[in-house]
């Protein structure tokens, strides 16, 4: 009996073992390394068909590949649905991943001299250590990135199927070409030399934190409509300070476009000399002249001028940034950022001009104002794997940007150096480069011009379907608020964002709507509004409005159209 | 075109049933009055139109015949609107019909009814009054032409009032499913119930 009881014990008590082990490996999937991180290559198979309906962790998208995080059941979709990829790393929760641009085998071999890389391009690699400090452990000089913190996925899936027209080449406006004109070489010598004498810029010195004052300091003398610091953590217990000068826009005011540069800098005497003049002094002394030039001025839109911290050390300060403006919603509607803009290693030198898919048509329209303002000429690249500046974080959360520097691959050879100083500069193409940039910013944000009626605004678009016994006639339905300085409205149209728009038919309309009957179910149209004053002078353009098809509800007779229901009208 | 040579067979035919099978009794009829759509579409659109009729009724020995005639309807309404639209898009239907039924007449002294039932023959066309121009490359015309044929029936009342001369009232169904999806893919109704007033003629 005794005997009895003491099996019955064991028994009992291996079975609890035995379950709470059972339990314990099922309440922890990534001690057994189940989130991976994979690459995947960009193909037919990866249509936007696939994107649309893998729910995968994509960090981030480069030209031939996405980065990923996936656990099994990820891995097993993909599988499925035919999706070439390859695992980087099993064991990925919670390390700190970098992409790190590399050179040539010998980046490579000193990646891993410093921890795990694989190379998941020609010229980029995935760098990470077991000890989970990444950054602190990549080589100095490489540039690098850390993958965001969320999915990217959201944004590569509404991207818009491309398209080959370009950005419709605006036309020089004398009233921009005014403003440009007021932007002198020599302020652009002198800001960036009271940047270089700050000796460094390295982002966790007190020298750093100075020249963010001197900053923040230029720019409240300037009278901007806001200015302030923004401080972040960076690389665990540092801080530094982003700083935010805006200038509201008076009919937009919540639409905002972005100049910004990093004002950090490095050189292997990071904390005792790294005059950073190039890289990245000339960028925040273009954004501190634009902020000069700009500010008597009133917009539409608003404009931020923004000096990043920490860039060095991998885009900390923009970082912050754009993700906080993500979080609150912010409508960025473009990102000027400017990083080397004044090292000429030819002449003429031109501009690189670095965008992702979605921030083509501000390149196209960056190198439309270099003609016109510049006079600087340009090249557009688009390369998703350029994300070695503070445009990147911008593309993380969804925001249009644009890099511009003089040169990719560089070739100014004071690069991180502690002889990167404003001797070396160029000062004509530097000007010619912050024109430009002032051009366009001017553009985007449409200067308000005395005598012109006001900006339209409340502009609203919507499909709406008329309908016979037989027949239907599909129609875009746009109404907006008067202006009481109006005699009538220009109704423009173009087929793409940022497209080259073309008056209506019937414009100038008298009131306040007007209806589209020249479209089809299914296509994607934009509109303008101008407003017309009574001596014929044109207002700004309103900003760009799309409908919403789904905007096609109930109807008089409780029915609900949707434009699939409608026949032979797509 | 095609439906004046419908309707003028369609005469020949009843000119010839009065010959060949030795009518008892021959009269005309004319009316105006309204339809009545059955489709709520149509009603919301043309709302109840305007519609005038005639007709030859021979009747043959005993108290069955035939009879043969001519219906027109005219309407103009606006198109239905879905969201948020305020333009106006004018519409018109026109609708021909020439009805052949056959009927049974009873009654006594100067009040007959005749019960009839048979087929109508439509031509019909919808119009977009203003907006014709659409690049037919890209989208074919919004206006719509088409021929239907649809089961009728009809009942008479008729009140002799001096000589020959009577005074009549009729309704009619006609079932007409056009033969058409709508926009919407459902199909198109463009019957209803239709009254008529008017004269008769008894010519023998």
């Amino acid at each position: 009996m005794k005997r009895t009881g003491v099996i019955l014990f064991l028994a009992l008590a291996c079975g609890l073992v035995l379950a709470a082990g059972f339990l314990l490996v099922a309440a922890a999937p990534d001690a057994s390394g189940l989130v991976s991180l994979i690459r995947i290559a960009k193909g037919p198979a990866l249509t936007a068909q696939v994107l649309a309906r893998l729910p995968i962790d994509v960090r981030q998208e480069l030209a031939t590949c996405l980065l990923a995080f996936a656990d099994r059941e990820d891995l097993a979709l993909l599988r499925r649905n035919r999706v070439p990829f390859t695992v980087l790393e099993r064991n990925a929760a919670r390390r700190e991943f970098l992409v790190v641009q590399t050179s040539g085998p010998g980046d490579i071999a000193s990646l891993r001299a410093a921890g795990h890389a694989a190379a998941v391009e020609p010229q980029t690699a995935v760098f990470w250590t077991e000890q989970g400090n990444a950054a602190e452990s990549v080589p100095a000089g490489l540039p690098r990135k850390a993958l965001p913190p969320r999915s990217v996925l959201p944004y590569l899936r509404t991207r818009p199927a491309p398209v080959e027209a370009a950005a419709a080449a605006s036309a020089q406006d004398p009233f921009i070409e005014s403003i440009v004109s007021l932007v002198s070489s020599s302020d652009l010598a002198a800001h960036v030399q009271s940047l270089q004498d700050f000796q460094t810029r390295y982002a966790s010195t007190t020298n750093c934190e100075s020249a963010g004052e001197a900053l923040f300091s230029s720019c409240t003398a300037l009278g901007l409509d806001d200015v302030h610091f923004e401080p972040f953590t960076f690389s665990g217990s540092y801080m530094s300070r982003n700083v935010v000068a805006e200038k509201t826009g008076e009919t937009y005011p919540k639409e905002v476009y972005i100049i910004c540069s990093h004002y950090d800098s490095t050189s292997p005497s990071r904390l005792t000399l790294a005059p950073g003049a190039d890289d990245n002094a000339s960028g925040t002394a273009a954004v501190l002249e634009a902020a000069g030039v700009l500010a008597p001025y009133s917009f539409d839109f608003t404009v931020r001028f923004i000096s990043f911290s920490a860039e060095e050390w991998g885009l900390w300060g923009s970082r912050a940034y754009a993700a906080a403006a993500r979080a609150a919603g912010d409508h960025i509607l473009g990102v000027i950022n400017l990083d080397m803009i004044a090292y000429a290693d030819a002449m003429p030198e031109d501009l690189q001009i670095i965008v992702n898919q979605d921030s083509t048509w501000l390149a196209d329209l960056f190198l439309a104002a270099g003609s016109h303002y510049g006079v600087v000429g340009g090249t557009k690249t688009v390369d998703p794997s350029f994300v070695y500046s503070d445009h990147a974080p911008f593309w993380d959360n969804g925001y249009p940007a644009l890099l511009a520097i003089e040169d990719e691959p560089l070739t100014n050879p004071y690069y991180h150096r502690t002889t990167d100083t404003l001797d070396k500069l160029n000062l004509d193409f530097f000007t010619s480069a912050t024109r430009t940039s002032i051009g366009l910013l001017a553009e985007l944000a449409q200067p308000i011009k005395t005598g012109t009626p006001r900006t339209p605004v409340g502009v609203v678009a919507s499909w709406v379907v008329y309908r016979s016994l037989f027949n239907a006639l599909p129609a875009i339905h746009l109404a907006w608020t008067a202006q009481s300085d109006a005699a009538g409205y220009n109704v423009y149209r173009a087929p793409t964002a940022h497209g080259e728009f073309l008056k209506a038919p019937g414009s100038p309309v008298i009131g306040t709507e007007y209806t589209d009957t020249a479209v089809i179910l299914g296509t994607t149209y934009y509109y303008v509004i101008t407003a017309v004053g009574p001596t014929g002078l044109e207002s700004n353009r309103s900003r760009e409005t799309i409908p919403v098809e789904s905007s096609i509800i109930a109807s008089s007779s409780d029915r609900t159209i949707s434009p699939l229901m409608l026949r032979g009208l797509r | 075109m095609r439906s004046r040579h419908l309707t003028a067979v369609l005469a020949a035919f009843v000119l010839a049933l009065a010959v060949f099978a030795r009518a008892q009794e021959v009269s005309l009829s004319v009316g105006a009055g309204g339809l009545f759509p059955s489709s709520g579409d149509y009603r919301e659109i043309y709302g109840s139109g305007l519609s005038l009729g005639g007709d030859v009724w021979l009747k043959l020995r005993g108290r069955f015949g035939f009879a043969a005639g001519f219906g027109f309807l005219s309407d103009k309404g606006l198109a239905l609107v879905t969201g948020q639209g305020h333009a106006e898009y004018p519409l018109s239907f026109r609708r021909t019909s020439v009805p052949l039924v056959v009927f049974y007449e009873f009654g006594s002294g100067p009040a007959r009814v005749k019960l009839g039932a048979g087929a109508g023959f439509h031509s019909f066309k919808e119009t977009w009054e203003t907006v014709e121009w659409l690049d037919p490359l890209m989208r074919p015309s919004l206006s719509y032409r088409g021929h239907e044929i649809s089961p009728r029936i009809v009942m008479t009342a008729t009140l002799a009032l001096i000589g020959r001369i009577s005074v009549f009232g009729s309704a009619s169904y006609d079932s007409i499913r056009a033969g058409a999806d709508s926009a919407l893919g459902t199909t198109v109704k463009i019957g209803g119930f239709q009254l008529l007033g008017g004269l008769a003629f008894k010519i023998f």
